[in-house]
C-alpha cells in the first residue's frame, strides 16, 4: 500500500499478468487453424474466456510486422445486449462491429443506409486497418439475428477478398442459439469449450500465481487442506481464484499473519457475511415493495 | 466405579467429562469443528459473536456432518455445543444484548472491550430522532420532515422511513409524542409532532411552513393592502388577480422551485377555494380568461370589477408591465399577447399586428403631427435585445434588463459547448494532440464566458434569474474553468511544441456558397431559396456561427451582409457522409469522431508522426477535411514513406481531396512505383475511376 500525507493508503495496482496455460495455447492454435473462419468459445462465467481472448490479441499485436504480407491485426471488445424482438437486430449487430472497429457511426447514415452498404463500409475499414480477427466477447447477449448481421460482415469481407475471422465468446445460450439457424451454424468452423480446473489444475494454477502456494507441500494434510478450501470456494474458476489471492495479499500487507486454513476461511467469511446481509435486507425492503406493486 | 469417581472428583470438572464409561481429555471432533468456527467468526468480525454468526462460519459439509450426527437443526445444536464448550472453558461469554449472547474463544478477545454492537429498539431510536430534529429546527415537525432529517444523520441511515413512521405513531399512542397542530397543503403529512415533554407554545411554527399556507398568507396580506387602498380612495376594493399573488410570491423570494410551473399558483388558489372550509372565493367573468379572488365572505357587489384604458399605447404599456411583473424579466411578443388575452380591457383596439404596435410603442421619438419628431415623454416600453430571433421588451431600459439577454446568450453558448460531455469523453479521443486542442479551445470559450460573467456580477440584480441560480451558473463555470486549466497545466509538458492558443477562426461559407458546394451532389437544390429551405435540408448537420465580418443585411458584398456563416469543414463532412462513396464516408466518419469544434490544423499535424497506426489514420482523415495548406506536403510524404499500406492509401485519398500539387500525376506515379501492391492497386483505382468529383470514391 502507498502511504499518503494523511494516514490513508492507496492500494498499489497489481499489474494484470496473463498466465499462459496449455489449454490457452491449444485454443489459440485451434482458432488460428481455421483462419479465415469463425469460431465459438463457450464456458461458464470466470472460467478464463476473456483472458484467453486478451492473450490472443496481445500475441498477435506483439508479432505484427507491417512488412510481413501475412501479418494482421486483431480487435477484442465486449458487446452489449441486443435483445430478441428489439427490432432491426441485424443492423444493430453490424453497428456494434462498426463502432468497435471504426468508432461511432453517423446516426443519419445508419438509419438511411441498407445493411449491405454498412457492411461494405465496415469491410473497407477492416481492409484499411488490416484487421483480420475480431473477438466478440459476451456474445451470449446477442440475439440470433444480431449474430446473423455480424456474420454478414464476414460474408462481405469474403466477397471483397479480405480474410476475416469472427470469434464469438460467451456463455448463456450462445451455442444452442447459433445452431438454430443453418446460415449461422454453417459458418462456425471451430468450437472451443472452456472447463473449470479440477483440484490438480487449481493446485498448479495457485502455485503459478502465489509464492505462498508454491511453497506448500501438498503431501502434508494441512497444506492440501488450503488448496481444497480454495477449490471448494472458487470451484476451479480462475476468475474467482485470482481476486481471492489479491485480497489475501492485501490483508497480508495490512497485517502479516501465518496463512492457515482458518485464516483463509476468516477472510472469505468477511465477504460472505456482508453479502448475505445485503441480500437479505434487499429482499426485506424491495421484496415487499415488489409484492405491493403486484397486488396493486 | 464409585472409587474411580471419588478419585476423579478433585479434577477440574470443565476439563474432564464422563461419557459412556470413558474419560475424554480432548474435545470431540464435532466440538473441534464448532470451536474452529468460533475462532474463524471472531477473526472475521473482529469481536465476540452470536450463535447465528457462528453458523455462518461453518462450511456446508461441516453443517451436514453435524446435522447427520445429531439429527437436530444446526442452530439448536450449536447452542448446546457452545454451552458445553463454555463449561469446559474453551469458549467464554463476553457480553449480552437483549436475549443474544456473544461468545469468544477463551483468551482471544479483550474482555473489557469485546466489541458487542449497541442495539436499541426502534421506538427508543424514533423518540431520540424526533427530539433531535425538533431541537434542530426549533419547531414541531411533520412526519416527512422527520424522515428527511433522519437521512442527514449517519446513525439513522439504516432506519427505514416506514419504521420511523410506525414508531412515531406508536409513541403517539402511548403518549411519548403529541400531535401539536394540523396543517394543510403538504405531501409530508398533516400533523406536527412534538415530544410530550416539550412546551407546545415554544415549538409551534411562526411562519407558514407549507406552500399552500404561504399562498393563503400572501393572499390575506394582499387583501389587507387592497382594503387599505380602497379606504384611502373611498372606493370599493379591487379583487386580487392570480398574477398579483404570483408577483408577490416572486418578490418574497420563497419557494422558487414552485414557480417554475406556470399553473402552480392558480391550482393552489383553486385548492384553497375548493376545500371543505374554503379560504378564498373565485370570481369568474364571462369572456375573460382572468380569474379574480376575494375572501369567501365578501359578495360580488362589495368589490370593484371595472377597468378603463384610453388608447392602445396605454394598453400595451400595461400588458408589458403585467407580463414583466408576472415573469420577472424582459418579455417577448407571445408573452405580452397572453396578458391581453387574459384581460379583455388590455386587448388593442387597432387591427394592426402586435409587432407593429409594439414597434410604435418602443420608439424613442414620436411624430407630433407637424412633420416633427420629438422625444417621447413617458417611454414605458423598451426593446432590450434579441435572442434566437425573438425581440424582448421591458418597462425600463436598465442594464439589468439588458443583462437578461446577454445572460441567455451566454447560457446558450455554454450549453452548446457540452463541457461535461467533452471533458468526460476525453479519454475516448484517439488523437492526443487533437484532444489537447479541443480542451484548449474549450478553455478559451470558458474564459470568454467567465469574463462576461464577471461584468454581469457587478450589477445589483439580473432579471429573470434568482441570485441563487446566477450564483450557481457562475460557480459552475468557475469550477469548470479551474478543472480544465488544471488538466491543461498537467498536459502542457507533454506537448511543448503545440501552440498555447487555439486559432478559433472558422473557414465559413455564406448560404449561396454552401449551395454552390452542395449543388453538384443534389440537383434539387438549384430551385430552392437559401434562407428557407436550406435549413430544412441540412438541419443541424452543418454548424452555423455568427459572421465576425457582418455589417448590415442589405449590403452588396455577401460576406458583409451575411449574419451567419456555415462551417466549411462540417459541410465537406456532410457531403462525404451523405453522397460520398465508401472511401469518403470512411474518412468522414474518422474525422467527425475526432474533430469536434476544433478547426486549427496545427493540433493535428503532429499526430501524423505518432507510432500508433490508428492515430495516424484518423489524423489524415481530419486534415483532409480541415483543408489546411500546411498539411499538403506532409500528406505527400506520408503517401510515399509510411511503413503501413493502409496509411499510404488514406494519405493518397486525402491529398487528392485537398487538390495537392499535381495530384493526378502524383497518384499515377504511386500506382507504378510503390513497393506495396495494395497501395499500387488503390492508386490505380483512384486514377481509373476519377470523374472530377473526389467524393465519388
Amino acid at each position: 500500500m502507498q502511504e499518503s500525507s494523511t494516514n490513508f493508503s492507496f492500494p498499489i495496482p497489481i499489474e494484470e499478468e496473463i498466465i499462459e496455460t496449455g489449454f490457452m495455447k491449444e485454443v489459440v492454435n485451434r482458432t488460428l487453424m481455421v483462419h479465415p473462419g469463425n469460431s465459438l468459445w463457450y464456458g461458464e462465467s470466470r472460467v478464463g474466456k476473456t483472458t484467453t481472448a486478451r492473450y490472443i490479441v496481445e500475441t498477435i499485436t506483439e508479432a505484427y510486422d507491417p512488412y510481413n504480407p501475412y501479418a494482421f491485426r486483431s480487435v477484442h471488445y465486449e458487446v452489449g445486449e441486443i435483445a430478441q424482438w428489439s427490432g432491426n437486430e441485424q443492423k444493430k449487430g453490424l453497428k456494434s462491429l462498426y463502432n468497435a472497429i471504426l468508432g461511432r457511426i453517423d446516426e443519419g447514415l445508419y438509419r438511411s443506409d441498407p445493411l449491405e452498404t454498412i457492411a461494405e463500409q465496415l469491410v473497407l475499414g477492416l481492409m484499411r486497418k488490416n484487421i483480420q480477427m475480431i473477438l466478440v466477447d459476451e456474445a451470449g447477449n446477442l440475439s440470433l439475428d444480431a449474430i446473423r448481421g455480424m456474420i454478414m460482415a464476414y460474408d462481405a469481407a469474403k466477397n471483397s477478398g479480405h480474410p476475416l475471422s469472427l470469434i464469438f465468446v460467451g456463455m448463456d445460450d450462445l451455442p444452442t442459439k447459433v445452431t438454430k439457424l443453418p446460415q449461422v451454424k454453417g459458418r462456425i468452423h471451430e468450437w472451443c469449450y472452456f472447463e473449470p480446473y479440477d483440484l490438480k489444475g487449481v493446485a498448479n494454477l495457485l502455485a503459478k500465481l502465489s509464492p505462498h502456494f508454491e511453497s506448500l507441500d501438498l503431501e502434508k494434510a494441512e497444506h492440501m487442506e488450503q488448496v481444497e478450501f480454495i477449490y471448494e470456494m472458487c470451484g476451479g474458476f480462475p476468475g474467482l481464484i485470482i481476486p481471492f489471492l489479491r485480497k489475501l495479499d492485501r490483508y497480508q500487507l495490512i497485517k502479516t499473519e501465518e496463512i492457515t486454513t482458518t485464516y483463509l476461511r476468516a477472510i472469505h467469511l468477511r465477504t460472505v457475511i456482508d453479502k448475505d446481509n445485503s441480500i437479505n435486507k434487499s429482499k426485506e425492503i424491495y421484496g415487499k415493495q415488489a409484492k405491493l406493486k403486484k397486488t396493486k | 466405579m464409585s472409587k474411580n469417581y471419588k478419585s476423579l472428583k478433585s479434577l477440574d470438572a470443565r476439563t474432564y467429562y464422563h461419557r459412556a464409561g470413558r474419560w475424554l481429555t480432548e474435545p470431540k471432533p464435532e466440538h473441534k469443528i464448532v470451536l474452529q468456527a468460533v475462532e474463524i467468526a471472531n477473526k472475521a468480525f473482529g469481536r465476540a459473536v452470536t450463535v447465528s454468526e457462528i453458523v455462518k462460519a461453518l462450511l456446508p459439509k461441516e453443517i451436514s456432518l453435524l446435522e447427520t450426527k445429531y439429527s437436530e437443526s444446526i442452530k439448536k445444536l450449536l447452542h448446546k455445543i457452545v454451552t458445553l464448550l463454555c463449561k469446559r472453558g474453551k469458549i467464554e461469554i463476553l457480553g449480552k444484548s437483549g436475549n443474544r449472547k456473544y461468545y469468544g474463544v477463551t483468551g482471544a478477545l479483550d474482555k473489557e472491550n469485546p466489541g458487542i454492537p449497541n442495539l436499541k429498539s426502534n421506538r427508543q431510536r424514533a423518540l431520540e430522532l424526533v427530539k433531535k430534529a425538533v431541537l434542530f429546527y426549533e419547531r414541531a415537525l411533520q412526519m416527512g420532515q422527520i424522515v428527511e432529517f433522519a437521512h442527514t444523520q449517519d446513525e439513522y441511515q439504516d432506519f427505514s422511513p416506514k419504521s420511523i413512521c410506525h414508531s412515531i405513531l406508536s409513541l403517539k399512542q402511548t403518549g411519548e409524542i403529541t400531535l401539536a397542530a394540523s396543517i394543510r397543503g403538504s405531501s409530508k403529512g398533516f400533523g406536527l409532532y412534538l415530544p410530550s415533554d416539550f412546551d407546545i407554545n415554544n415549538f409551534l411554527p411562526k411562519e407558514p411552513s407549507t406552500w399552500l399556507e404561504f399562498v393563503l398568507d400572501t393572499f390575506n396580506k394582499t387583501w389587507e393592502d387592497h382594503l387599505s387602498e380602497a379606504k384611502e380612495k373611498n372606493k370599493k376594493p379591487f379583487p386580487i388577480t392570480t398574477g398579483e399573488i404570483r408577483a408577490k410570491i416572486i418578490e418574497s423570494g420563497k419557494f422558487p422551485e414552485k414557480l417554475k410551473q406556470p399553473m402552480t399558483v392558480v391550482n393552489s388558489m383553486r385548492q384553497l377555494g375548493l376545500s371543505d372550509s374554503p379560504s378564498v372565493r373565485k370570481i369568474k367573468r364571462p369572456n375573460q380568461k382572468a380569474v379574480l379572488w376575494v375572501p369567501p365572505e365578501i359578495p360580488d357587489n362589495e368589490v370593484d370589477l371595472g377597468d378603463v384604458y384610453a388608447h392602445d399605447t396605454e394598453r400595451l404599456e400595461e400588458a408589458v408591465k403585467r407580463a414583466v411583473l408576472r415573469l420577472g424579466r424582459p418579455v417577448e411578443l407571445s408573452e405580452i399577447k397572453k396578458e391581453t388575452e387574459t384581460d379583455i380591457s388590455l386587448k388593442p383596439a387597432s387591427p394592426s399586428a402586435y409587432h407593429s404596435l409594439l414597434a410604435d410603442v418602443t420608439k424613442k421619438r414620436i411624430g407630433t403631427g407637424k412633420s416633427k419628431l420629438q422625444p417621447r415623454v413617458n417611454w414605458r416600453v423598451h426593446r432590450v435585445g434579441k435572442f434566437q430571433g425573438h425581440t424582448f421588451y421591458h418597462s425600463t431600459n436598465s442594464p439589468e434588463a439588458k443583462a437578461y439577454i446577454e445572460l441567455k446568450s451566454l447560457k446558450e453558448k455554454w450549453d452548446g459547448l457540452e463541457t461535461e460531455k467533452e471533458i468526460n469523453s476525453i479519454e475516448n479521443f484517439l488523437l492526443p494532440t487533437v484532444a489537447f486542442g479541443r480542451m484548449l479551445l474549450l478553455a478559451q470559450e470558458t474564459e470568454f464566458i467567465f469574463n462576461r460573467n464577471r461584468k454581469l456580477k457587478k450589477l445589483e440584480k439580473i432579471l429573470g434569474i434568482t441570485e441563487k441560480e446566477f450564483k450557481e451558473f457562475v460557480i459552475n463555470i468557475a469550477q469548470f474553468r479551474k478543472r480544465i486549466n488544471e488538466w491543461l497545466e498537467n498536459k502542457y509538458s507533454q506537448f511543448p511544441l503545440l501552440p498555447k492558443i487555439v486559432n478559433n477562426k472558422i473557414e465559413g461559407l455564406t448560404a449561396h456558397e454552401l449551395l454552390d458546394l452542395l449543388n453538384p451532389f443534389y440537383h434539387r437544390l438549384q430551385s430552392i431559396k437559401p434562407q428557407n429551405s436550406l435549413q430544412s435540408l441540412i438541419g443541424n448537420s452543418i454548424r452555423r456561427f455568427p459572421n465576425p465580418e457582418f455589417e448590415r443585411i442589405n449590403l452588396k458584398d455577401p460576406r458583409l451582409a451575411a449574419e451567419y456563416l456555415y462551417d466549411k469543414t462540417d459541410a465537406l463532412i456532410y457531403i462525404a457522409k451523405t453522397w460520398g462513396g465508401p472511401e469518403s464516408r470512411l474518412q468522414a466518419n474518422l474525422a467527425s469522431n475526432e474533430l469536434g469544434l476544433l478547426r486549427d490544423a496545427a493540433f493535428v499535424l503532429s499526430d501524423l508522426d505518432n507510432d500508433n497506426f490508428n492515430v495516424r489514420l484518423s489524423a489524415i482523415a481530419c486534415l483532409a477535411f480541415l483543408q489546411s495548406e500546411k498539411s499538403n506536403e506532409k500528406l505527400r510524404n506520408i503517401a510515399i514513406n509510411d511503413i503501413d499500406a493502409g496509411i499510404k492509401q488514406s494519405a493518397l485519398w486525402a491529398y487528392g481531396l485537398m487538390g495537392g500539387k499535381n495530384v493526378i500525376n502524383f497518384i499515377e506515379e504511386r500506382s507504378l512505383q510503390d513497393k506495396d501492391s495494395r497501395v499500387k492497386n488503390f492508386a490505380a483505382k483512384l486514377i481509373g475511376n476519377y470523374s472530377g468529383k473526389w467524393f465519388d470514391f
